[in-house]
C-alpha cells in the first residue's frame, strides 16, 4: 500500500490530495466496499479525468471529495487534503463554509439540479449570499456576470430553468459552481443526457475557463474516449479501486490494464455516432463481498490463475501505472 | 444510477418484519372486528330493546350503563344496535363506491382516447361540487330514505377520488413490461385489465376502499344528523341528531352525546389505520 | 401578465360548465326523486293565497308537464338571478334569504380554510423535514385521529365543554343578541367570540388533509436533485427548508387546498346547524325540516357556485405562484 503511487508533480502546487481513502455503504444486507484504497492528487490548473462503469465508485468518490456523503455512506479511513487541510471528519458547518469557496461540484445531470420555481440568477445569487456578505442586487449582478462568463446572456438570469435548454441549464450550474472562484471544480458526469455537439462545446468551455481562471478540474465520466480529448491525466476505476493511471495520450496509445482496453473499445470516439460498439461482457464485482484478487479477473480475456487469488500490485512504468499481474516484472516498483 | 441516489435515506426498518400487515394495520382490523361482532350479536349484548322506554334523562347507572335519553330509551342498547346501521350502510356504500371507483379508474387509466379523457373531465367537474350538498338535495326530495337508498346515494357519489387515484396508478402500470408481454401473447384489453393490471394495483384499491368506507361512515352519520334517513332505524348519527334537537347539551346529558360520537370516530379510525398500513407497506415494497 | 388567453378561456369555461351541470342537477334531481314541484307547491302550508300559488306556477311553468319546457323557464329565471320564492318565508325570494346567509358561511369556511391550511402546511413541512421526529409522529397521528371524527359531533362536544360547562364562549349564533349601541370594536370582538368554536371544529377536522398533502409533497421535493445542489452550495437549513423545499412543495398543496373546499363546505353545513350559525347550512337544515323545496335547491346551487368561484379564483392565482404553468 504505497503512498506515492501516481506520478506526482511538485508538492507545492498540489491543490487536492486523496490518500488511502475507503468509503463504505452500511446497508441492511451488509457493508458495501464502494471505494477502496484511493490515492491520487490534483495540481493547480490540472484537469484529471476519472473513468469507470457505473457502480465503480467514481461518483461516490466525487461526493466524498466535496464532503457530501451522508448515511448510509461513510468514510472508513483515509485523508482528503484540500490545500493541506484534511476534510475528513470536518463538521457539517465547517464543511459548508469550505464547499463552494474552495471546492465546488457540478452534479450528475446538472440540468435537473435547479429549483423549478426560482429564477436562475437568484439560485446563483443564493450561493454567493450563503458565503459572502453582500446584498441581493449585488449578488444578482454578479450572477449575470457569471452567466456571461460561461457563454450565456445576462438576461438569462431572469429565466426559470424550464425556459432554457438542457445545455443552457448545464452552463448555468457551471456558472453557479464557479461563483466563488473555487480552486477545485468537480464535474460528475457533466455531459450525460446532452447531445454530442453540446457535450463538446461544454467541455471546450470548461477548458477555456480553466485557462482563464486557473482552477483544477476533476472530471468524472463513464465515457473514456471523451476524457482522452479533454483531460491532462486519466485515472481508471474498477470495483472501487484504481486500476490504471496515466496521461491521456499514454492511455490512448498504450492502455496497460485489460479493463482500460475494454473501456476504450466499448465507446466510439467522441465525433462518431453514440452507440456501444463492444460492450464489456459480464458484471462488475459484488462489492458486498469484494473479490480477493483482481476484481476484473472473471471478465478478463487475459486472466491467469493468480489473478483471482492475489490482488495485483501497483506497477509504475514511467508516468503511467496500473494494477495488473500481466505487468508484473515489467515495472520499476 | 440516478444522481445523488446513493445519498438518499434508506427506507426505515419496518421493525415488525414484512408481513401482510403491521401493528397499526392489525389494530385497525381489531377495531373493525370488534364493531362487527357488536353488530352481529347486538341482541345478546344489549340489555334492552333499543326502543323500550324507562324514566327519561337518567345518568349512567348499573341498570343503564350509559343512562337514558329524553324518551327514556337505554343509550347503551341504542349504541349497540346503532352499530348495525354504520356497518351495513358504511360498508355497503363503501363497497359500491369501491367497485365504481375501481372500474372507472381501471378503464380511464388503461384505455387511451377521447372517451376516457371526457370521463376524467367529468370526474374533475363532479369533484368541485360539494358532495354532501348534492346528497342533501337527493335525500330531501326522496319520499323516504331507507338504508337501501342511503347506500345508493352515498355509494354513487363517493368514488371520485378513488377513481382518480387508481387511474394514475394504472397509467404507470400500463407502461410496465408485463402489460406489453401480455399484449404480445394476445390477451384482449379486458383480460389484461382484469387479470394483469388489477392484481398489481390491489394494494392501492384496498387502501382507497378503506378510505372510501371511512368517508361513507362519516357521511352516513352526517346525513342522519341532518334528518335524512329513516328516524325509526337506530343509528349513531340519528341518536346524535335527536340528542341535538332535544337539547341534550343544555340538559348536560353527556352520556347521550359522547358514546355515539366515540363509536363513529373509533369505527372510522379503525379503517384509517388499516388503510394507512396497507399503503405504507405498498410504498415501501415499491421502494426497496 | 402571465395569463394566456387559452388558459383563461379553459378555466372560465370549466367553471361555467360546472355551474351549468350543478344547475341542471338541481333541476333534474328533485324531479327524478319523485318530487312534483306543482304538488309540493299546492300542498305547502306556508303559502296562504291561491293567487300566489298560481303566480309561481306560471312563472316556472309548473302547470306544463313537459320537463323540457320547465327546464327552459328554470334556466331563464336562473340567469336573471331568480331562485324561486321561499315557501317558508313567503314572499321573500330564496335568493334574498340565501344572500343574507352567504357571508356567514363564506366567513366560516374561509377562516377555517386559511387557518387549517397554515397549521397543516407548517406541521407537514416540519414533519417532512424532520421525518420521524416528534412533530412528525404527533402531527400525523393527531391529524388522522381528527380525520375520523364527524364534524357535527366534534362541534357538539366543543359546545358542550367550552360553552355549556366552562361558559367561555357563547352557545351559538354569529353575533351578540343585541347589536345596537355597540362600538365597531365590540362588534368585531363579538363576532370573533362567536366564531371561535365553529371555526375550531372545522379546523380540527380539516387540517389532516393539508398536513398529509404538504408532508408528501415535501418528502418528494426533499429527494429531488435540486435540493442536494442547494444544500451543497452552502445554504443554511432554514433557507433550504423555506426557500427551496417548501416553496416548491406548496404549489401542489395549493391545488389541494381548493379541491378540499367542497369538503369544508359540507362540514360547514353541519357545523352551522350545531352552532345555530346563520349561514347557508342552517338555512338548508331549516328548509329540510319545513319542506321548503325551493330553498333547498337554491342553497345547493349557491354552495356550488361559491365553491366553483373559489376554485376559479385559485386557478387564476396559481400561475402567479408557479412560473411553469402558462408556458408548459
Amino acid at each position: 500500500m504505497g503512498v506515492a503511487r501516481t506520478a506526482e508533480g511538485s508538492e507545492r502546487d498540489t491543490v487536492l490530495r486523496v490518500q488511502g481513502l475507503d468509503v463504505d455503504y452500511l446497508t441492511e444486507r451488509g457493508v458495501v466496499a464502494a471505494v477502496r484504497d484511493m490515492t491520487f492528487s490534483l495540481r493547480a490548473g490540472e484537469i484529471v479525468g476519472i473513468a469507470g462503469e457505473s457502480g465503480c465508485g467514481k461518483s461516490t468518490l466525487a461526493h466524498a471529495v466535496c464532503g457530501l456523503l451522508h448515511p448510509p455512506a461513510r468514510i472508513r479511513q483515509g485523508r482528503i487534503e484540500l490545500g493541506g487541510q484534511d476534510l475528513v471528519g470536518l463538521s457539517e458547518r465547517a464543511m459548508r463554509s469550505i464547499r463552494w469557496e474552495r471546492i465546488a461540484i457540478v452534479p450528475q445531470s446538472a440540468m435537473n439540479n435547479l429549483s423549478p420555481v426560482l429564477r436562475i440568477g437568484d439560485q446563483i445569487a443564493d450561493a454567493i449570499l450563503a458565503h459572502r456578505p453582500s446584498t441581493r442586487p449585488q449578488a444578482r449582478e454578479k450572477a449575470r456576470a457569471l452567466l456571461q462568463m460561461v457563454g450565456m446572456l445576462g438576461h438569462h438570469a431572469a429565466s426559470y430553468p424550464h425556459e432554457l435548454s438542457g445545455g443552457m441549464r448545464q452552463r448555468a450550474v457551471i456558472a453557479m459552481a464557479l461563483a466563488l472562484h473555487p480552486e477545485v471544480l468537480v464535474l460528475d458526469e457533466p455531459t450525460t443526457a446532452l447531445d454530442v455537439m453540446v457535450q463538446a462545446t461544454i467541455l471546450g468551455a470548461i477548458r477555456d475557463l480553466r485557462d482563464q481562471l486557473g482552477f483544477a478540474v476533476l472530471l468524472i465520466t463513464h465515457d473514456l474516449p471523451l476524457l482522452l480529448q479533454t483531460v491532462d491525466r486519466i485515472l481508471v476505476m474498477y470495483g472501487g479501486r484504481l486500476v490504471e493511471s496515466g496521461s491521456a495520450d499514454g492511455i490512448w496509445r498504450r492502455p496497460r490494464h485489460p479493463y482500460t482496453q475494454a473501456l476504450l473499445e466499448a465507446f466510439p470516439p467522441l465525433t462518431g455516432p453514440r452507440r456501444r460498439l463492444n460492450a464489456i461482457q459480464g458484471l462488475p464485482p459484488n462489492l458486498l463481498q469484494p473479490p480477493v484478487g483482481c476484481g476484473f479477473a472473471p471478465r478478463c480475456p487475459l486472466t491467469m490463475d493468480r489473478c483471482e487469488e492475489q490482488r495485483p500490485p501497483w506497477t509504475i512504468q514511467g508516468d503511467a501505472a496500473a494494477a495488473c499481474w500481466r505487468l508484473d516484472g515489467e515495472g520499476e516498483a | 444510477m440516478r444522481p445523488w441516489a446513493h445519498m438518499r435515506e434508506e427506507p426505515p426498518p419496518t421493525g415488525l418484519g414484512r408481513g401482510w400487515l403491521g401493528g397499526k394495520g392489525w389494530a385497525g382490523v381489531g377495531i373493525i372486528a370488534a364493531f362487527t361482532l357488536m353488530a352481529v350479536f347486538a341482541h345478546g349484548l344489549a340489555h334492552y330493546s333499543p326502543t323500550a322506554t324507562f324514566a327519561a334523562w337518567q345518568p349512567p347507572s348499573t341498570a343503564h350503563w350509559l343512562g337514558t335519553d329524553d324518551y327514556g330509551q337505554d343509550v347503551f342498547s341504542q349504541v349497540v344496535y346503532g352499530s348495525r346501521a354504520s356497518l351495513v350502510v358504511g360498508g355497503l356504500a363503501g363497497l359500491l363506491s369501491g367497485v365504481i371507483g375501481t372500474a372507472v379508474g381501471l378503464v380511464a387509466g388503461y384505455v387511451r382516447g377521447i372517451g376516457s379523457e371526457i370521463l376524467m373531465r367529468f370526474v374533475d367537474l363532479m369533484l368541485v361540487i360539494p358532495a354532501l350538498a348534492l346528497m342533501i338535495i337527493i335525500g330531501a326530495f326522496l319520499p323516504s330514505v331507507g338504508q337501501g337508498a342511503q347506500i345508493l346515494i352515498i355509494g354513487a357519489l363517493s368514488w371520485l377520488w378513488m377513481a382518480r387515484s387508481i387511474r394514475s396508478q394504472v397509467m404507470s402500470e400500463r407502461e410496465r413490461g408485463y402489460v406489453a408481454a401480455a399484449r404480445i401473447v394476445g390477451l384482449s384489453d379486458g383480460e389484461i385489465m382484469l387479470r394483469e393490471v388489477l392484481p398489481n394495483v390491489v394494494p392501492i384499491v384496498i387502501a382507497n376502499l378503506v378510505m372510501v368506507i371511512t368517508a361513507a361512515i362519516l357521511v352516513q352519520a352526517s346525513l342522519n344528523f341532518l334528518g335524512i334517513g329513516n328516524p325509526a332505524t337506530v343509528s349513531w348519527g340519528s341518536m346524535l341528531s335527536l340528542a341535538f334537537t332535544d337539547d341534550a347539551i343544555l340538559q348536560g346529558a353527556w352520556w347521550w352525546i359522547v358514546p355515539p360520537g366515540i363509536c363513529i370516530a373509533l369505527f372510522a379510525y379503525g379503517f384509517v389505520l388499516l388503510g394507512n398500513d396497507v399503503l405504507d407497506r405498498y410504498a415501501r415494497g415499491r421502494e426497496g | 401578465m402571465r395569463y394566456s388567453a387559452r388558459y383563461l378561456a379553459k378555466r372560465v369555461g370549466f367553471a361555467l360548465l360546472t355551474i351549468y351541470l350543478a344547475a341542471t342537477a338541481d333541476f333534474l334531481l328533485p324531479r327524478l326523486m319523485g318530487g312534483n314541484p306543482a304538488q309540493a307547491l299546492a300542498s305547502s302550508t306556508g303559502l296562504a293565497s291561491p293567487a300566489t300559488v298560481a303566480a309561481i306556477t306560471k312563472q316556472f311553468g309548473l302547470s306544463n308537464p313537459n320537463w323540457g319546457y320547465q327546464y327552459g323557464l328554470y334556466l331563464w329565471q336562473l340567469v336573471h338571478g331568480n331562485l324561486g320564492i321561499s315557501y317558508e318565508y313567503y314572499p321573500s325570494p330564496v335568493s334574498t334569504i340565501l344572500l343574507r346567509a352567504l357571508p356567514y358561511t363564506v366567513a366560516l369556511v374561509l377562516s377555517a380554510t386559511v387557518i387549517s391550511f397554515a397549521v397543516g402546511w407548517t406541521l407537514g413541512m416540519i414533519g417532512a423535514w424532520r421525518r420521524g421526529g416528534w412533530v412528525d409522529q404527533v402531527g400525523v397521528s393527531i391529524a388522522f385521529g381528527f380525520y375520523a371524527v364527524p364534524y357535527f359531533w366534534l362541534a357538539m362536544m366543543l359546545v358542550f365543554v367550552f360553552a355549556f360547562l366552562l361558559g367561555w364562549f357563547p352557545m351559538g349564533h354569529a353575533l351578540p343578541s343585541s347589536i345596537t349601541g355597540l362600538t365597531p370594536w365590540q362588534w368585531i370582538a363579538g363576532a370573533v367570540r362567536h366564531g371561535i368554536l365553529p371555526v375550531t371544529s372545522l379546523v380540527l377536522t380539516s387540517t389532516a388533509g393539508h398536513l398529509l398533502l404538504m408532508r408528501n409533497n415535501m418528502l418528494t421535493v426533499l429527494s429531488d436533485d435540486y435540493m442536494q445542489l442547494a444544500r451543497a452550495k452552502g445554504l443554511k437549513p432554514f433557507s433550504l427548508m423555506f426557500r427551496y423545499a417548501a416553496r416548491a412543495a406548496m404549489l401542489p398543496s395549493f391545488t389541494g387546498l381548493m379541491l378540499s373546499l367542497g369538503n369544508v363546505v359540507g362540514g360547514a353545513v353541519v357545523t352551522e346547524i350545531v352552532f345555530s350559525y346563520p349561514g347557508i347550512g342552517l338555512a338548508t337544515y331549516n328548509a329540510i325540516l319545513s319542506h321548503d323545496y325551493p330553498m333547498i335547491q337554491g342553497a345547493f346551487l349557491m354552495l356550488a357556485v361559491a365553491v366553483v368561484a373559489a376554485n376559479l379564483l385559485a386557478d387564476l392565482i396559481y400561475p402567479l405562484l408557479d412560473p411553469r404553468v402558462t408556458l408548459q
